[in-house]
């Protein structure tokens, strides 16, 4: 079981890796940097900013640098000496800085400086860090998608086995109505139509903005959010139970004599819901997605609203951030749903 | 001389195509979807070339007039009919958009650009899969595995957040979109391929076409692709309404078609803006692209019931 575990643990890392390539290299062949004005700054100040944002160097040290001097130095717990001097490094608060202030690293570049949470700076948001964007922004698509996809999971639930169990009739047919509805009609339409009848003719909910949390404020975005993901998981869910409704063990449970309500709880549900785990990786991109769309409408301060700014102004560094944050997101939550599916079906081996 | 037996009956034999189609016109949600979507999408073909009015046209003295009054919907939204009165018998049947342009003629031409964005991003998906997915069915044993483990990854990888870049890096090009959202959605595709190609494989004809010396090309073109018609036509049909909400989704987040082209996400991110007043500019555009989906939706479910022999 470990072993499973590290060992897709140890597969998830090149994925990432070629993520968090593509995107750095796809950004970095743009036309035009970020930088570009209509008057041309002076060669010096440009040549400055360049710098203090490390677009000076070759691209793939931009991407990837290994300063093996640094390295040996911390190796060898080097602080000072004529050695580093000859560098023109010297060690402070635990860096290596050069005579620019600019610090060195072992593994420096993007992808080492995104090793130890570095984002880099935001192009567009000044004296702001992405990674201090990202934080603003957290708790809000945080709170948000954690309620939408739980909400998401226990009505899917409920409303699929309650579905199944009616198989063919009347509320059987109008729950898969409403999952058909949920699927085909997108979330940027369903928000604007709920908020326009809630919001605006009947006046009940706010039709957007934060408000420091409200709860209030948060009903139609989570609504927004989880309205899709009710839908498909209703769906997976109903038909799920109907085919365990069939086994030989459920019979073998009812002609025992078992009531209906025990033979649903105990032996149907666990069957049921094994496919629900697995599309736990697709539910967290089909919220993480949703959320971009739910926060621009609502207006609502989340990583979303930085996300869409940030790629409207072409901010490299925070969509960047925030693509290489969502992808490691749903990747690891892939990851989780199939460890989980390995622990609760005893049919699938590790190895 | 006179015939003795009378008329020769032949008795006439029903291939698996003619079942299908039997099958699916009797299919009343799917009958009346592919009519509807037939009307839909004439009408977004036809009507920017007949309409009086021009897609990009603004007239100053008409903005944001509401449509006319149908089942007295202008009363509903609190708006009262006379606010222009030049716009009153000028034939905004859809009323006007902010910029004062004819909310009709606008909702036309984006159901023009969502679906032909739709069709286009579909057939490149189509032309990578099928043919990624043959190869790698057709070829099996290790090309096979690494082939697949490729689409594994990829599969692992959000993409529509690589759509966004490319359109952040690329700036808002029409023909990249098309090809950026098609190289998303091969994916499906090409599992479905491989899958039905491997099961193929086996089959005596494939064995007989192998005897006879036809080289593996022939046998991909000729004998493999024409047997996963089926499933692939069911995931055709529902590819295009994916891509068309990939391209809305991108369009409402302003990433896609720019002014003054239009397409139905961006009518209905504009449509969102006004809504509290004008309603109409949310309405028109949502109804139309729900529509088409739905009709998308249902003709996808008829078609598999109608293709899938297990089901019958």
């Amino acid at each position: 079981m470990l072993r499973f575990i590290v060992r897709r643990l140890i597969g998830a890392v090149p994925t990432l890796l070629i993520i968090i390539a593509m995107a750095f290299f796809m950004m970095r062949l743009a036309p035009g940097g970020p930088f570009d004005q209509e008057r041309r700054l002076p060669p010096e100040i440009e040549k400055n900013i360049l710098a203090a944002y490390d677009l000076d160097k070759p691209v793939f040290q931009q991407f990837i640098d290994v300063d093996s001097f640094v390295c040996s130095a911390q190796f060898s717990g080097m602080r000072d000496g004529a050695e580093l001097a000859a560098r023109d490094l010297r060690f402070e608060d635990g860096k290596y800085l050069d005579k620019n202030d600019r610090q060195h690293r072992c593994l420096g570049g993007y992808l080492g400086k995104l090793l130890v949470g570095d984002f880099g700076p935001s192009y567009k948001y000044k004296d702001f860090t992405v990674a201090e964007l990202i934080a603003d922004g957290a708790p809000v698509s945080a709170i948000l998608g954690i309620s939408a996809i739980l909400i998401a999971t226990f009505v899917g639930m409920i409303l699929g086995t309650f579905a199944a169990l009616r198989q063919n009739t009347l509320p059987d047919y109008s729950v898969m109505t409403l999952a058909m509805i949920g699927i085909t009609i997108p979330a940027f339409v369903m928000a604007p139509i709920l908020t326009l009848i809630l919001g605006v003719y009947l006046g009940w909910l706010p039709v957007g903005g934060w408000a420091n949390g409200e709860i209030r404020n948060m009903i139609l975005p989570i609504v927004g959010l989880s309205l899709p993901q009710i839908a498909v998981i209703s769906r997976l869910t109903r038909g799920g139970m109907i085919e365990v409704l069939r086994s030989n063990y459920v019979r073998t449970a009812r002609a025992k004599g078992l009531p209906e309500r025990l033979v649903i709880s105990r032996h149907a549900m666990r069957a049921a819901l094994l496919p629900l785990v697995s599309y736990l990786g697709p539910a967290t991109a089909g919220i993480v997605t949703g959320s971009l769309v739910i926060e621009q409408i609502f207006g609502l301060p989340g990583i979303g609203k930085y996300f869409i700014n940030g790629a409207l102004q072409r901010d490299y560094t925070l969509v960047m951030g925030v693509v290489v944050l969502y992808a490691t997101l749903v990747i690891m939550l892939n990851l989780v749903a199939d460890v989980l599916y390995g622990m609760l079906d005893p049919k699938v081996r590790y190895d | 001389m006179a015939s003795v037996t009378g008329p020769v009956r032949e008795i006439q034999g029903r291939s698996l195509w003619q079942d299908a189609r039997r099958r699916l016109f009797a299919n009343k949600a799917a009958v009346s979807s592919m009519i509807l979507l037939a009307i839909i999408a004439t009408m977004s073909v036809v009507m920017p070339n007949v309409w009086p009015h021009q897609f990009d046209s603004v007239y100053i003295d008409r903005i944001s007039c509401p449509p006319p009054d149908y089942l007295g919907m202008t009363a509903l939204f609190g708006v009262q009919a006379d606010v222009c009165p030049t716009a009153v018998g000028q034939g905004h049947l859809f009323g006007t958009d902010a910029n004062g342009r004819d909310l009709f003629i606008r909702v036309m031409l984006g159901g023009r650009v969502s679906l032909a964005i739709g069709f286009v991003a579909t057939l490149v998906a189509l032309f990578i899969g099928v043919l990624y997915g043959a190869t790698a069915g057709f070829l099996g044993g290790r090309i096979d595995n690494i082939m697949m483990r490729f689409v594994d990854v990829l599969y692992a990888l959000p993409f529509i957040f690589f759509v966004i870049i490319l359109m952040v890096v690329f700036g808002r090009n029409f023909i990249l979109m098309f090809v950026a959202i098609g190289a998303v959605e091969w994916l499906t595709m090409a599992r479905i391929v491989r899958g039905q190609t491997l099961s193929i494989r086996r089959k005596e004809f494939i064995e007989a076409a192998e005897a006879a010396g036809v080289s593996n090309s022939a046998i991909i073109r000729r004998h493999i692709l024409p047997n996963v018609v089926g499933p692939v036509i069911v995931y055709v049909t529902l590819t295009v309404p994916a891509v068309i909400l990939t391209e809305s989704f991108l369009s409402f987040l302003g990433l896609g078609v720019q002014e003054p082209f239009t397409s139905w996400g961006v009518l209905i991110s504009d449509g969102k803006d006004q809504m509290e007043s004008y309603p109409w500019m949310l309405i028109f555009p949502a109804v139309f692209m729900v529509l088409t989906l739905f009709c998308f939706n249902f003709i996808g479910d008829g078609l598999r019931d109608a293709l899938d022999p297990k089901d019958r």
